[in-house]
């Protein structure tokens, strides 16, 4: 592919990165607005239940409880593994063309090299800034911990990206406001700071993406060691003198394909074969990589985003009834029809299929769990 | 200077992560004899019949802000509502205070209960929000 159409392919990555960040505020938006009683004519999941880091932050105690932190749930591990899919195939092709986080450091760092030209991205000696890289790992290191200590999103305290999408909301803790401003404002200086340094899920991702079996690669016979490939890179990775990119903090972002002065010295490939330098194609990869699993688990019932359980009818027994169950469940529970249990279980006006058991004695003090529960252990014996 | 402009924000940042109090709820068991012991959920906790005990419960914010006050608590005592009124529970609940703010989007109630029933029981805390809430369970062995 010629050096010409490689830059001209650009807005593809640019659109990509927009559409995510108009999604991601869609989901952050709209589930705020229905937490507020706004009714909407679809229901949209919770914010923390479609981050794929949400899904490392539960890894501690699946293992050693076989039970989700607080605020996580089977979608979150659906998310990551479309997320470590696109790793292992692509490379941290993630967080070049989809996290909005990134992506808004992109958009301001825009401004940075406008404002400061040569200068932009100069500020922090190489040395300095390959140590602070080390960070990440720390970082995810004593989230991993405290979370599965604590049993709830401790991150959440500091996380730039929930902050990003809820700063208006008033939810959101200071220290995270705190982080998010840095961020930004270093972003002006320095290309994606939170990426290079501090992001926990791009450490997670800089160790998956090694076996990923496309890489950026140079043709040490004929490149011309100009440097523009190491001077375009927003990550300050030393391109020009390696010839396999394995440095985790790579995130497929194609500047370097693009910057490379002769035609295709730089390319994304498998060794000298499957070469995907157009952009066109590997959006499609990457768009189709992360939803695949997705997809699987929303069109197979796998994709839960809340605590409810999932009620088979007719498979219910007394001993299971929650009591956060509603009576339309728990008529579902017991294969009958709401207003068959209603006549059952003789419930007053007051009460719907909607009204949670546990709620049902604030309404007549006489319809408690113990006397739902031993009425359905009579039917059940029946 | 941008250094430790740097380094300033590594610290912090760490500093934030590593004191992060805030643990949702946090529980504590008093048992008769003054002995403090902070617990878990689904950590099995040993209590003796016929013995009193206080249930300390800490709650605080993650969302600033919260539309659900921690009056919208639920206790539910094998999946029921756990009130003083109701002695055929496994353990009776002798009083309740009210919740009281102990700190910013910090609040605390004490319960105070008798374990009756031996066996395995499970004390389910529930705080139902759109926004995933909380759903846990202290198990209690009662001897």
């Amino acid at each position: 592919m010629s050096v010409n159409k490689i830059k001209k392919s650009a807005w593809v990555k640019r659109i990509v990165q927009a559409a995510f960040f108009i999604f991601i505020s869609f989901i952050a938006v709209t589930h705020y607005f229905e937490q507020q009683g706004v009714e909407l004519p679809w229901t949209t999941p919770g914010f923390h239940t479609v981050c794929p880091f949400g899904g490392v932050e539960t890894i501690g105690r699946l293992i050693t409880e076989d039970r989700f932190i607080q605020k996580t749930h089977e979608s979150n591990l659906w998310v990551l593994f479309g997320v470590l899919l696109v790793t292992a195939v692509t490379g941290s092709a993630f967080c070049g063309w989809i996290c909005p986080l990134g992506s808004v450091q992109d958009w301001i760092g825009r401004l940075g090299k406008h404002i400061f030209k040569k200068k932009y991205n100069n500020f922090i000696p190489e040395k300095l800034d390959h140590i602070l890289g080390y960070l990440r790992y720390i970082l995810l290191g004593l989230i991993i911990l405290k979370t599965t200590e604590m049993l709830t999103l401790v991150f959440m305290n500091i996380d730039p990206y929930y902050a990003l999408f809820h700063f208006w909301t008033g939810e959101v803790a200071p220290s995270a406001l705190i982080i998010l401003s840095i961020v930004l404002i270093a972003s002006i200086f320095i290309e994606r700071p939170w990426c290079r340094w501090l992001c926990p899920l791009g450490a997670v991702l800089g160790l998956v993406q090694l076996i990923s079996p496309w890489k950026i690669r140079r043709n040490i016979n004929t490149c011309t060691s100009c440097s523009k490939c190491s001077k375009a890179c927003p990550l300050g990775i030393d391109l020009a003198n390696k010839n396999v990119i394995l440095d985790p903090r790579c995130n497929k972002c194609g500047e370097c394909l693009a910057a490379c002065s002769k035609e295709c010295k730089l390319t994304h490939s498998i060794g000298t074969k499957a070469s995907i330098n157009n952009r066109f194609i590997t959006a499609g990869i990457i768009i189709t990589l992360l939803f695949a699993p997705i997809t699987y688990a929303y069109l197979t019932g796998k994709f839960i985003t809340n605590n409810k359980s999932q009620i088979i009818r007719g498979t219910l027994t007394s001993e299971e009834i929650k009591g956060s169950m509603t009576f339309g469940e728990l008529a579902i529970g017991f294969d009958m029809e709401y207003n068959e249990l209603k006549i059952f279980l003789e419930l007053p006006e007051g009460i719907s299929e909607n009204t949670e058991i546990k709620d049902a004695e604030d309404i007549n003090e006489l319809i408690t769990m113990h006397v739902i529960r031993d009425k359905m252990s009579s039917l059940q014996s029946n | 200077m941008k250094n430790k402009l740097i380094f300033i924000t590594g610290i912090f940042l760490v500093f934030s992560i590593a004191n992060a109090s805030a643990c949702y709820l946090n529980f504590i068991i008093t048992d008769s004899h003054n002995n403090e012991k902070t617990v878990k959920p689904f950590e099995n906790i040993t209590v003796n019949s016929e013995e009193n005990y206080v249930l300390t419960v800490i709650f605080t914010q993650d969302h600033r802000n919260c539309i659900i006050s921690a009056e919208e608590t639920d206790f539910l005592l094998y999946e029921e509502k756990w009130k003083t009124t109701k002695d055929y529970l496994p353990m009776q609940l002798v009083s309740i205070s009210n919740w009281e703010k102990t700190g910013a989007h910090c609040y605390t109630i004490e319960l105070e209960f008798i374990p009756k029933a031996e066996g395995t029981w499970e004390l389910r805390i529930l705080r139902e929000c759109l926004k995933g809430g909380y759903d846990e369970c202290l198990v209690f062995n009662i001897l």
